[in-house]
This record gives C-alpha cells, sequence and structure tokens, in this order.
C-alpha cells in the first residue's frame, strides 16, 4: 500500500452521496430506462476504467527502453520508478505513430492528434495556436479515450473527464488531447479547484444540491426547448455549431439523473490554498499531483469511468526548476545529441514524469473496491493507464520509437484479469493504432481497427493474458 | 511561456534526416483562402505577400463568409455583469477560447464547455438574486407581482437577446419564474430566470444575419437590432443597452452615419475600456507578460508592466494617433527620467515577455515586429532542424552569439526577416530595462527591416525602428487589419478588400488617429452584412 497522506485522499465514507443519489433516483425523468439499460449494457461484470496521461516532446529513447524482454527486463533510467509496479506493468516499446505521414499540421500538431485519434488534422484556413504555423484544423475523427467511452462511459455522471495542466491561454491543437469527434476537440479543466467544484460541489451541501436538482432539471428543460427552437430557425449551414451544442444539453440531462459522488472508497480530495497562477513553475509537481488526485478520486467516487490528463501540452515550455532543470522542456528537447547536458536534462524530465505515472499508480492500488462476491480489489486491477508522448526523439521529431507505457489491467467479464502483465514487449516497427485496438477489445469491443485502416494491422499479439 | 514559442532558435543545421514519405492526401490540396498566401514554404522565395488583398472597388458582394460563433467567456463575463450585476472574471471559469486567428473566437462548442455555461449561470444568479432582498432589487419589483415580473423579463430578454422576446419565449421564462417560486420563493424564481437567460441560444449564440432563407453563399444585410448587437459586442465586448436598442427599434440605426454616430457615443462611454483593454491583451500577446518568469522581479512589479501597457495603448487609442503608440509625444510608458521614453515596442513588459530566462531574445522580438505590426507571417523552421538558444558566454555579446545562425544557408532565409529587426532591440535586457553596455561590452543596436514594403531600410536602435514604421503605410495598414480581426472575429480575406479599404482610407484621411479607424468599421460592408458560410 501507498502512503495516503501523500495523495492528499482521507479515506472517509460520504453517505451522504449514497443518499443524494437516492433523491436523484425518484426525481427521474422518463429517460431512466434508458439510463438504467445503459448501465446494465455496461454492468456485464465488473467495472472497466480508462486514463490516458500524456507528457510532451519525446523521450531518450535508449534512457528509456528496458534491457530483456517478457518477462526478464530491467528498467532503463528513465523508467526506473514504475519498478515498484513491475507486476502490474506493461512497457511497449517499438510502436511508432504511422498515421502521421498524412495529413496536414507541423509534427508537434500531428503528433499530439495522431497519437490520440491515428487520423490525419483537418485542413484549416488560418494558421493554428502560434502565429506561424501551419494552417490546421482540428482532427478528424475521435480519441481512443473517446471511442472507449462508447463502450464503457454511457452510465456515469460523465462520459469522459479532462484535465491538463500549464495549459496556456488559448484553444489549439497543441493543447488538445481528447476528440470526441471530427472537428469536435474536448477541452480539459487546467484548474484542479474548478474541476473539484464541478465533481464534488455537490458533495460540500449535499442538501443544497438536492434542492438544486429540480431547478437544474427545469433549466436544461428550458435550455432544450430554446435551442430546439433556434436550431430551427437558423441557416442550414449555422445549425451543426447549435446542434452540437443542444446534444450537449441533451447528454447533461440525461446524466444528471445518474449517481453523484458514491461508494466506500469516494473521499474527495482536499486540495489546499488555491494557486492563482496555473502557469507556475514552482507550483507545477502540486498542479500535477492535484489533477491525478482528482481523476483518481472521479474514478473512485463512480463519476466516470474515462479519463485523460493533458500533463502538459504539446511543445510545452515547461520549467522544472525543482529538479534542477531551468530551462524550457521544449527548448532543451532540440538541442543536439552531443549536447550531454540537454540529454541528462531530458533524462531528469522524463523520469520525473514516470514518477507521476508510478504515483498515479499508487493512488489507485490504495482505493479498494468491495466485488459483489465479497473479494476486494484495487482500482488499479480494473483500471488501464497509458502513458502517450506525441514523438519518440524530440530534436528531430520522429514518430518511430515512440514510448508507450500501460499500467493496470482491466477485468474480463468472468473477472479474471484481460492483460498478462509484468512485461517488456518489443513491437518494432508496429502501428499504435494496433495497440487502441488491444484496448478497444480489453474494454470488451470487438472492433479490428482503429483510426486509418491502412496504418492498422488489429491488435498488438501476446498482450493478454 | 505560451504556445507562440513555438519555433525556436535555428543554430545548427542538423544532417538531414531521413524521412518517410509524404503521401499528399487530399486535405493537403485543398484550397486555402485566407492569408495562408502567406505561408510560403520557404522565406527566400520569390515574394512574401505584404500588407493585404489588392484594392478593388467596393461592392456590397465584397464580404467573405463567417461562421456562428458564440460569446468569447470575455464576453460573456462582461454581459452577465451587464444584466445582472455579476462579476465579470466570472467569464474566466469558461474554457478558453479558439486563439487559431490570432484573436479569441468562440467558434466550437464542447461538452465541458456546455456544462460550463450551466454552473457559471448558476454562480451569477446565486449571486445577484441569492435571496429574495436582491432578487427583488435585480427585478425592480419590490411586490414581486407577476405583472412586475413580466416587465423585467420582456426588458432584460431584450437586451440579452439583442431583440423582442417572443410571445412563446416570454411565456416560458414566466413558467420558468412559477416553478421556481413555487419551491424556493421570489429568490427560486428570480434564479431560475437568470440561469435560463445566460443559457439560452440566443444569447449565447451570435444568430445575427441567421434565418431558415438564408442559403449558404447569401449575402445578407442585418437588421437594426443585428447592428446593435454587434456595436455593443464591438464597443463594449458586451450586450447593448436600452438606450442602443431603442436606437434600432425607431429607425435610428439604418445609416452608416448612424452607425458610426452610434459608435462614437459608445467609444465615448467608459464601457468601451473592456474593448480597449481586451484589444491590447490580445493584439500584444500581454497575457505572456503574466507568465513571465523572472528572478529580478516580483509577481507584482510583472502585473503592473502589463496594467501599463494597457493603460497606454487605451489612452492613445482615445484619443491619439497609430504614431503615438510607438513614438510616444507624452511621457509614454512608464521608464526612468533618464531612458529614452518608450512606446509599446520597448514597453518593459513586452521586451520581458520577448526574452529568455538570461538574455534576450532578438529572434522573437523580431518575430513579434514582422507578426504584429508588418502582417508578415513566417513559415515555421524546416524539419529535421536541430536548435538551440546559444548559451551566454563572457566576451560575447547576445547578437554576436545569435548572429551564427543567420550566416547558414538552411536558417538564413527566414532569418534575414527576423533577427536585424531584433538586434535593434538590444538596449532593453531581458527584463526591460535600458543598458548602455552589455557586460561590459559595446552594444550594437544597428539593424535592418529586409522587404518589408515601404518599412524597409536600415536604422540603429528600437528609437528609429519604431519611427521607421510609424511613418511607414504598411504598420498602420497592418494595424487595420488587426483591428478587422479582433472586432470581426474572423481573418480577412481578399473578398473584404473593399471593407480593409475603406477603414485604411478613413484611418489615412484622419491622420492615422486611432478613433477613426475604429469608427469607420461600422461603415463597412463586412460590419452592416453577413454571408452565410455553405452548408454541408
Amino acid at each position: 500500500m501507498s502512503d495516503r497522506k501523500s495523495t492528499g485522499i482521507t479515506r472517509r465514507a460520504l453517505l451522504t452521496a449514497a443518499g443524494g443519489s437516492a433523491i436523484a433516483a425518484s426525481l427521474l425523468s422518463p429517460f431512466r430506462h434508458l439510463l438504467v439499460g445503459r448501465a446494465a449494457a455496461d454492468d456485464h461484470g465488473p467495472r472497466k476504467r480508462f486514463v490516458v496521461a500524456f507528457s510532451p516532446n519525446g523521450t531518450i529513447f535508449d534512457q528509456w527502453l528496458p534491457s530483456g524482454t517478457g518477462t526478464a527486463f530491467t528498467l532503463g533510467r528513465i523508467l526506473a520508478p514504475l519498478e515498484r509496479h513491475r507486476s502490474r506493468l506493461n512497457v511497449v516499446s517499438g510502436l511508432g505513430i504511422h498515421t502521421a505521414i498524412r495529413g496536414p499540421g507541423d509534427e508537434h500538431q500531428r503528433g499530439v492528434s495522431h497519437v490520440m485519434t491515428a487520423m490525419p488534422l483537418l485542413p484549416g484556413g488560418m494558421s493554428a495556436g502560434c502565429d506561424s504555423c501551419p494552417p490546421v484544423s482540428w482532427a478528424s475523427g475521435p480519441s481512443i479515450d473517446q471511442t472507449v467511452a462508447d463502450t464503457i462511459g454511457q452510465s456515469t455522471r460523465l462520459r469522459s473527464l479532462e484535465l491538463g495542466v500549464a495549459n496556456g491561454f488559448r484553444e489549439s491543437v497543441k493543447t488538445r488531447l481528447a476528440y470526441r469527434g471530427a472537428g469536435q476537440p474536448l477541452p480539459p479543466e487546467s484548474n484542479p479547484w474548478s474541476a473539484w467544484a464541478r465533481l464534488f460541489g455537490d458533495v460540500a451541501d449535499p442538501t443544497a444540491a438536492m434542492a438544486r436538482l429540480a431547478a437544474r432539471r427545469s433549466v436544461l428543460d428550458h435550455s432544450v426547448t430554446d435551442f430546439s427552437r433556434v436550431s430551427a430557425r437558423l441557416s442550414a449551414a449555422d445549425r451543426p455549431l447549435l446542434d452540437r451544442h443542444l446534444e450537449a444539453i441533451r447528454d447533461l440531462e440525461l446524466r444528471l439523473a445518474a449517481p453523484g459522488p458514491q461508494g466506500l472508497a469516494c473521499s474527495p480530495p482536499v486540495l489546499g490554498d488555491e494557486v492563482t497562477n496555473l502557469q507556475s513553475a514552482d507550483d507545477y509537481p502540486r498542479l500535477v499531483g492535484l489533477q491525478n488526485d482528482i481523476m483518481t478520486m472521479a474514478l473512485a467516487c463512480g463519476l466516470t469511468n474515462v479519463g485523460s490528463i493533458l500533463w502538459n501540452h504539446s511543445v510545452g515550455e515547461q520549467t522544472f526548476p525543482f529538479i534542477g532543470v531551468s530551462d524550457p522542456h521544449h527548448t532543451i528537447s532540440h538541442r543536439a545529441d552531443t549536447d550531454t547536458v540537454a540529454q541528462e536534462d531530458l533524462v531528469l524530465i522524463n523520469t520525473w514524469y514516470a514518477e507521476q505515472v508510478a504515483g498515479l499508480g499508487d493512488r489507485l492500488l490504495a482505493i479498494e473496491e468491495p466485488l459483489p462476491t465479497g473479494e476486494v480489489r484495487t482500482l488499479l486491477d480494473s483500471t488501464l493507464v497509458v502513458w502517450v508522448n506525441e514523438l519518440g526523439k524530440g530534436n528531430v521529431h520522429s514518430f518511430t520509437n515512440v514510448p508507450f507505457v500501460l499500467l493496470g489491467n482491466i477485468p474480463n467479464p468472468d473477472a479474471t484479469p484481460h492483460f498478462a502483465t509484468g512485461r517488456h514487449l518489443s513491437f518494432e516497427g508496429g502501428a499504435h493504432a494496433d495497440l487502441w485496438v488491444s484496448v478497444r477489445n480489453a474494454m470488451g469491443d470487438p472492433a479490428t481497427v482503429f483510426g486509418l485502416p491502412d496504418y492498422c494491422n488489429g491488435a498488438l499479439a501476446g498482450l493478454t493474458a | 511561456m505560451g504556445m507562440w514559442d513555438d519555433e525556436r532558435v535555428s543554430m545548427t543545421a542538423a544532417k538531414p534526416i531521413v524521412r518517410q514519405p509524404r503521401v499528399s492526401s487530399r486535405a493537403n490540396v485543398v484550397v486555402r483562402l485566407v492569408v495562408a498566401a502567406l505561408l510560403c514554404s520557404a522565406c527566400d522565395g520569390a515574394d512574401l505577400p505584404l500588407a493585404g488583398p489588392p484594392l478593388r472597388s467596393c461592392q456590397t458582394e465584397g464580404v467573405s463568409p463567417s461562421a456562428l460563433t458564440h460569446l468569447t467567456r470575455v464576453e460573456f463575463g462582461n454581459a452577465a455583469q451587464d444584466l445582472f450585476g455579476a462579476d465579470p472574471t466570472l467569464g474566466s471559469r469558461l474554457p478558453i477560447d479558439d486563439g487559431t486567428t490570432g484573436f479569441e473566437v468562440g467558434s466550437s462548442t464542447s461538452p465541458l464547455l456546455v456544462e460550463q455555461y450551466f454552473a457559471v449561470a448558476e454562480s451569477v444568479a446565486a449571486a445577484s438574486a441569492g435571496d429574495d432582498a436582491r432578487a427583488q432589487a435585480l427585478t425592480g419589483c419590490a411586490d414581486a407581482s407577476d405583472a412586475c415580473v413580466a416587465g423585467y423579463i420582456a426588458r432584460v430578454g431584450r437586451r440579452a437577446f439583442r431583440r423582442e422576446l417572443t410571445d412563446a419565449e416570454r411565456s416560458d421564462f414566466a413558467s420558468l419564474y412559477q416553478a421556481g417560486r413555487a419551491t424556493g420563493g421570489v429568490a427560486g424564481g428570480v434564479r431560475l430566470l437568470v440561469e435560463a437567460i445566460l443559457t439560452s441560444a440566443d444569447f449565447v449564440y451570435h444568430t445575427e444575419g441567421s434565418t431558415t432563407d438564408a442559403v449558404g453563399g447569401q449575402l445578407v444585410r442585418l437588421n437594426p437590432y443585428e447592428l446593435a448587437a454587434r456595436l455593443a459586442f464591438v464597443m463594449w465586448r458586451s450586450v447593448p443597452d436600452d438606450a442602443l436598442l431603442d436606437d434600432a427599434a425607431s429607425g435610428r440605426l439604418d445609416t452608416s452615419e448612424d452607425l458610426v454616430s452610434a459608435a462614437q457615443r459608445m467609444l465615448e462611454d467608459p464601457r468601451s475600456s473592456r474593448m480597449l483593454d481586451d484589444f491590447s491583451r490580445q493584439w500584444l500577446a500581454l497575457d505572456r507578460i503574466d507568465t513571465a518568469i523572472s528572478t529580478d522581479l516580483t509577481g507584482a512589479q510583472i502585473r503592473m508592466m502589463h496594467v501599463d501597457i494597457s493603460r497606454y495603448v487605451a489612452r492613445v487609442m482615445r484619443g491619439g494617433s497609430f504614431r503615438d503608440l510607438l513614438v510616444p509625444t507624452d511621457g509614454g510608458i512608464a521608464a526612468a527620467p533618464s531612458e529614452p521614453v518608450r512606446g509599446v515596442l520597448t514597453a518593459p513588459g513586452i521586451m520581458l515577455m520577448l526574452s529568455r530566462a538570461t538574455q534576450t531574445d532578438p529572434i522573437h522580438r523580431g518575430l513579434f515586429v514582422r507578426e504584429r505590426f508588418l502582417c508578415q507571417h513566417l513559415p515555421p523552421p524546416p524539419p529535421g532542424i536541430i536548435f538551440s538558444v546559444p548559451a551566454t558566454s563572457p566576451g560575447l555579446t547576445t547578437r554576436q552569439r545569435f548572429a551564427v545562425h543567420t550566416g547558414q544557408e538552411a536558417c538564413a532565409g527566414c532569418h534575414t526577416l527576423m533577427d536585424p529587426i531584433g538586434f535593434g532591440f538590444e538596449h532593453y535586457d531581458q527584463v526591460g530595462r535600458y543598458r548602455e553596455t552589455e557586460g561590459g561590452l559595446t552594444i550594437d543596436a544597428s539593424g535592418e527591416i529586409n522587404r518589408g514594403d515601404d518599412a524597409s531600410g536600415t536604422f540603429d536602435g528600437a528609437q528609429e525602428l519604431a519611427r521607421r514604421l510609424a511613418d511607414s503605410e504598411v504598420a498602420p495598414t497592418c494595424f487595420a487589419r488587426q483591428w478587422f480581426r479582433f472586432s470581426m472575429q474572423r481573418i480577412e480575406t481578399s473578398s473584404d478588400a473593399c471593407s480593409i479599404d475603406t477603414m485604411t482610407q478613413s484611418f489615412q484621411a484622419h491622420d492615422f488617429r486611432i478613433e477613426a479607424l475604429i469608427l469607420s468599421l461600422a461603415r463597412t460592408p463586412a460590419f452592416q452584412y453577413r454571408r452565410i458560410q455553405a452548408g454541408d
């Protein structure tokens, strides 16, 4: 068991939350059967959960790569912090983002969108995000987390939770991981205090929350009527944006009746004093930790089964003064291979991110979930965390040897673990889309392809138990 | 560091990287309108397009299509303040807006955005109508009678929707009020009203000119209410007030002259400060100052650098000329008495945000001038370039250290467009202080604008650079285009030539007084019309 205090999570059963959901149930709309039906469809066997964590600007491959394969491997310097989770780990080496040769965008733009969608970017009519970037719009298809959410995200309060850290001021391809569909980026919430209020605010004052439920339903009902009326009045070209908005309102309405924070393990994290400058380098480790806490508890409280955390955006110029790296990350990532100081800095940065993956594992491992059989499992037994990057090597923007790390597992319908773990698997020259097919299969989706079919060969061999 | 810092210093051209051949997809050959022409594949190509679309005779057809947009979070916060007395910073709880035009635009939606609209609306309602006393004060209905509340709904709804409410809308709002009142008293009813208004389609979206009859490509003349809405969102970054809507209703916004006079009245109104601050923040990317990290400055000093620039730009935009922005005739932007007077180019905050932690950044200083003052956009460094910022070293000036890569063939094409401008700022260190020497070495601040149209030529130091830009036609023309992008929330295309031309001519005719530029927008076809996009 890990040190709970370090995560800021205290175990406290929230009986009030259970009471809240009873009230919620009594207020269920005609949509009730839908939810119950959806929940039933999801509830063949134990719950499944999926989290993607992203860090940018490539890695130092030879320091990342374990030596040896199968179960007989030794972690390299960068992944060393994950040794404590060795038995629950799959280091997947050799995959490339093969789709990245397709479509517009610079290498970072293609990397950060293709890694999640395995689809080209849409062409844009304007420069995106920076004054000198080539014209691109958004990704042209759904990201893996959203595809997974279609399978395991139907009955929860949120279909998925997108969190970020130090994510800049403007929306652009480089600050988005998740896409609901073509041209539909899902912005991450980069303020832990706002995320907390959104997820756990009701728990703080359950009585008021119950009173608000009826009011919220009234306002949502009004909004649905209003948007339908206005949409019918608009030109055909304007309607799709409004209709997507309307769809999101309807989804909110449906999910209003979904359970709020609940469960014995549900204990909203204590965030502490609010950080006023969310871009502050000194506060960066704390902000990353808090978003990891919030993601963990969103899963533990049953608010969502799917999440993504953009620890820093693509091309992020994060500094890491707390580990002695004061130059900006992306800038360092472009220095020459012969620059030993830069190489060491990049190893330090990537090792720090590996520690964050391990920390997320600690948090999930610390939460116990009693099964109907009486058996007790940890959240990590039902959560697959995948750590991704948009590039292999930063200074040449390579799309080969992109680092992927899988931590945790997914239960099969019969509660046996889906993945064999504790291994290093090498798929030299393999397509990263194949990994996402394996993930879809783990979630119970029998798909054989993800993203562009020409760049996908089906599920990776040898991942399953 | 923001996402603008995408392109880094090119120092060494790496060995060519073996790259997989690019498969040209259909996506790649889609014709790109807009300024995409500026993104030539290499800077040393034959022509670097300048200043803008060719002038054309004004025809009303000259308006390029625009997409449906929602309020930006700045607009949302301001409108919540004007309608319900809310704290306008509540808008910053909404997700960040699309910045792909260089200015913030409400171009896309997402489940998080929609959810946050409801959450922010709840916060506004709780603050504005949290108890009966506040609810009654907000509505002006001490008796809470149905008739009085119906009047309030019609009034506040007209401002929020920028038009008269329909009977169905009034009746829906009244029912909602009654439902809320039944369980939560007067405050309960008013809170629901506030929430419902702030989450309505006609509040959240700029639906101007859109009707089921309007087909793709059609040019639609906006009606007076829609023109009032445009005026308000440009001049105040918020909803119109009753007086402006009364003008719309009584035919006082029908002509270009009417619109210009209304814009003038609105610019004189204190609410226009919100627009001026929003413009300077976005045009000069002042958010980057707030995140600058400096061990030499306190957070309060850094914030003050941002405020100093906002205040100065607002002052000049109200009463001064484009020249005053660059070459102040008064004290300019806060600097020590013994130093040269500072305009926006050398403002301490600008110099700080265009620096690195331990040294200046001539490249990004040059790029900033190229992009923000000449409207020229350079392509990113070619793939396979490994670039490093030269480390500080005693005995060499920053200029000497950065000069290396301009001598390299792969880099020179673009860097001759940036670096010789950026070197002109070398008298301003990484925290914006004026310096006579750099580590005891003599500073060479001579520079040159290459291929910058009539701004081209050599200069010595940032003051001369500022004068060179101020005396050119290309820089004020670029400024006019930045104003267009900000106010119309889209990038101009060659179809907008008439509007751009109208604005620049007015600007020029008034000795580049910025007020003239601001007001001239109201007479352009781009402002008065909307061309519907082609449908799917």
